[in-house]
């Protein structure tokens, strides 16, 4: 080094370097602790519980169905009851991975009867995904241990939550949009929705030159073991388990090139629970993957699409098709030919406030005769 | 290669302390080395062109001197210009020129169709080229030697600090600035890191915050109302913000290696005209374009008038008008092959080109109404409507083309959406964090305030900074908008 710099320069600028490691490490806990007891503070839900408990009860749910915003996209609890006539009730969004599922299992035990059957939406992303603090407030799980040295710095190594504090602090900033942001969380509002016709987002339907493709992040990632958790609770339970995996776009499909990993980490962890059963939509020839009126954003390059309103009328045809049996060995499908009408087609956006129960899908369109009950053969 | 990126970072982190290692008569081949490794990752075309340009201008320059006559010297300076501009004449404007030369043939014989070549932009090819073009007419000019060192004159283009994105910094300035000797200084590491510190406050936690508003807006402009007005003001600090950023960073790191580059912004939106605001904006760019451009066609076209005056209006009045929109057109142009940058760029002549006519007639209203006498008052409706006159050709260079940036001013209205109102108070409050933060340091001179401080509070201030910026910096990965200039 040259000559020039003095041992008192090097001493001083060591002393400074010092000094900073040291505020830095001080400011990034301190900041991290305010920014904790802020999002408790400012997340709290102090009335879900009893909402929850009152509207739980209000119909007899045979069927819960669990997962992200793509498994919002994707199921409507609207044709569950218009084809199988069962209840079902949704509780998926963005955000609500493994963890937050088993804290709302769990508490949907307290308040209700367990499900005969749970239809979990599976994602590529699975094990990658973190439950939003925003929804795990629901159950005063945000407050967890904070190990002070778990991290060089514990605002990086979290910066993704405190990333969805600040965007939901500037969405309670222009209250319209907090409005928004509240019904998106309503949950009794979510169980209503069948699909959306405007895209939220543009869908990437060009290969580009350099795409770029995303890699599976293995079990048991973020909060696989919340899943393992999940699934030897529901063999407990007796639940049937129909674990879905959500079609994607053709680009999206191909850009996650590693399906046949996530879907090896999957079998290995049913091996052990005969009440779950996988189904795979994300196979060109399970879905028609390619067909773009299907899908909303996501695409070429991009990790996950959702599906369409158009595209969700054919995977729920598709899939309440396949799944049907498990309804009928769990006995949930005896009263089906009792259905006489076809339901009132609601308005877009609405669910029918008197749907008949028991509408025979069947005796309309010729492909549906397998759903004929058993008593009809 | 971005300079806010781990590998960015581990470059640094190689080079600095071999560089303060290393002999100091073999430092300028360890940088020359290092700006090399830093563009090679634009690719082998750019590192190509790079040095072919620079063994060109290098070439032509000493030409320059040992030309014997003046005709071979003009013939070596044409050739040497041609050869620094050969690159951006192709890489940018090849496909802008190609369909309109193709248009206007198309008027006199139909079915012509121009094929676009598709040639990607090179980053950086803009400001090295013209930092050649400049080191090439001083030379010219007899403003300074011919650098005989290619070592030397090969760093001075491709300095990496300054490569991508400017200062477009003089070679009779910062070639001796290279020479000197670089020495390891704690107390500009430590005043360069503070920099590069603000640098990235400004680009990760500002700009690329007010992004997400501005390019909601500009992407659908319809039925966005009066949103459409904000999201003008918005960009304008959101591009001060990332272009500065960046130039904090570049002159942070020039410093931390020994090196001072020159200023390229002082608070421009504080200025009370248009022709302060290009006195405070871009810095090296406007002076560049002063100098190699609007002087000599000012001169020329005196030369060609000869007499004092021409349809009643003064020689200087034509020169200056002719002058001021040639030059703003190819300054709009250097920004980018499109005609909504053409439009940008005529509308700063034409604001210059007005601003200078009324400069006369101003005063005298402005005397009139008595406002002369509440200069506080008269100083903030002079920064108003500079900075209401910038923001307007800002949506010019925004838009996509000429055409959205037509469509997004017939769009604005009074109606205020009920959406985002959140995004929008936010990024108000954060572009006037930044021009407090800017109005404390930048208000004495070399920070003195800040250096003032106690150590040991100065540090604890910088760290809280920090953390700061680990709160509101934002993933997105967006690219500096310089770049693709």
């Amino acid at each position: 080094m040259s000559s020039s710099i003095s041992i008192f320069k090097f001493k001083r600028f060591g002393t400074g370097l010092l000094w900073l490691v040291l505020f830095l490490f001080l400011f990034d806990r301190g900041l991290y602790y305010l920014i904790v007891s802020a999002e408790g503070r400012f997340y709290h839900d102090p009335g879900f519980a009893q909402r929850f408990g009152e509207f739980i009860k209000t119909k007899p749910f045979s069927t819960l169905i669990l997962g992200t915003s793509r498994t919002f996209a994707a199921f409507q609890p609207y044709s569950f009851e218009k084809i199988l006539g069962q209840e079902a009730f949704i509780e998926a969004r963005s955000g609500k991975g493994p963890k937050y599922n088993w804290l709302f299992y769990e508490f949907y035990k307290t308040c209700a009867k367990p499900p005969r059957v749970v239809v979990y939406g599976i994602d590529y992303f699975i094990f990658q995904t973190k439950s939003k603090k925003r929804w795990l407030a629901r159950f005063d799980a945000i407050r967890e241990t904070i190990a002070p040295f778990s991290a060089p710095s514990l605002l990086l190594k979290n910066k993704d939550d405190i990333e969805d504090f600040l965007v939901d602090i500037i969405a309670r900033m222009g209250l319209a949009e907090d409005k928004a942001f509240r019904a998106t969380q309503d949950f009794i509002k979510a169980q209503d929705y069948v699909g959306r016709e405007t895209s939220p987002g543009k869908l990437i339907t060009q290969k580009p030159r350099n795409l770029h493709l995303h890699r599976y992040w293995p079990y048991p990632g973020k909060e696989g073991p919340y899943l393992k958790q999940l699934l030897e609770e529901w063999d407990r339970d007796g639940v049937t388990v129909i674990l879905v995996i959500i079609p994607d776009y053709i680009g999206t499909y191909e850009t996650n090139f590693e399906q046949q990993k996530s879907l090896n980490d999957l079998r290995r962890l049913t091996r052990d629970h005969p009440n779950v059963h996988i189904y795979n939509f994300n196979r060109p020839n399970a879905f028609p993957l390619e067909n773009e009126e299907y899908f909303f954003n996501g695409g070429w390059g991009r990790s996950n699409s959702h599906l369409s309103k158009a595209g969700v009328e054919v995977f729920n045809r598709l899939l309440l098709k396949k799944i049907a049996v498990h309804y009928r060995r769990a006995k949930l499908l005896k009263h089906l030919h009792r259905r006489t009408k076809k339901p009132k087609q609601p308005p877009p956006g609405e669910r029918p406030s008197s749907t008949p129960a028991s509408t025979p899908v069947s005796a309309k369109r010729g492909s549906w005769s397998w759903m004929s009950p058993p008593s009809a053969k | 290669m971005n300079f806010i990126s781990l590998r960015f970072l581990i470059f640094a982190g190689c080079l600095l302390p071999l560089f303060f290692l290393i002999s100091a008569r073999w430092k300028w081949l360890c940088l020359l080395i290092a700006s090399y490794v830093f563009y090679s990752f634009a690719g082998i075309r750019a590192i190509v062109i790079l040095a072919v340009s620079t063994l060109l201008v290098y070439a032509a320059a000493l030409g320059l001197e040992r030309a014997k006559t003046p005709r071979m010297r003009r013939l070596i300076f044409e050739l040497g210009l041609v050869f620094g501009l050969f690159g951006l004449l192709v890489f940018k404007y090849t496909d802008f020129f190609g369909r309109l030369f193709f248009s206007m043939a198309g008027i006199f014989k139909a079915g012509i169709v121009y094929k676009p070549l598709g040639l990607a932009y090179i980053v950086g090819l803009s400001f090295y080229t013209f930092k050649s073009i400049s080191y090439l007419v001083d030379v010219y000019r007899g403003k300074m030697a011919a650098e005989k060192h290619l070592g030397y004159f090969a760093l001075y283009v491709s300095f990496f600090p300054q490569l991508l994105m400017g200062p477009i910094d003089r070679a009779v300035r910062f070639i001796p600035e290279l020479k000197k000797r670089a020495v390891l200084d704690f107390d500009r590491l430590a005043s360069g890191i503070e920099l590069i510190a603000w640098g990235i406050f400004k680009k990760v936690a500002v700009a690329d915050r007010l992004a997400l508003f501005v390019n909601d807006v500009f992407a659908q402009p319809d039925n966005q109302g009066l949103y459409l007005l904000l999201a003008a003001y918005i960009y304008a600090f959101q591009i001060y913000c990332d272009f500065s950023g960046y130039i904090d960073m570049a002159i942070g790191f020039s410093r931390i290696l020994g090196y001072d580059s020159m200023e390229n912004f002082r608070t421009p939106y504080a200025s009370r005209s248009l022709p302060e605001f290009w006195s405070r904006w871009h810095i090296s760019l406007s002076t560049w374009l002063r100098d190699y451009l609007f002087l000599p066609i000012a001169y020329w076209v005196l030369r060609v008038i000869k007499s004092p005056s021409l349809l009643l209006i003064k020689a200087e009045a034509w020169a200056y008008g002719i002058a001021i929109i040639i030059t703003w057109t190819l300054g709009g142009l250097w920004h980018g092959a499109a005609w909504n940058f053409v439009v940008f760029g005529v509308a700063h002549g034409i604001y210059l080109l007005l601003s200078n006519s009324t400069k006369k007639g101003r005063r005298r209203f402005v005397r009139w109404i008595r406002l002369d006498q509440l200069p506080t008052l008269r100083h903030a409706i002079q920064v108003f409507i500079t900075f209401n006159l910038v923001s307007l050709a800002w949506i010019f260079f925004r838009a996509e083309s000429l055409t959205a940036a037509l469509a997004f001013l017939q769009n604005i209205s009074q109606w205020i959406p009920t959406t985002r109102r959140g995004l929008v108070v936010f990024d108000i409050v954060l572009i006037l964090l930044v021009i407090g933060l800017e109005a404390f340091f930048k208000k004495h001179a070399r920070w003195p305030a800040w250096q003032k401080l106690p150590r040991p509070l100065r540090t604890a201030a910088f760290a809280l900074f920090l953390c700061l910026i680990m709160i509101l910096a934002m993933d997105a990965n967006n690219e500096f908008i310089y770049f693709n200039f």
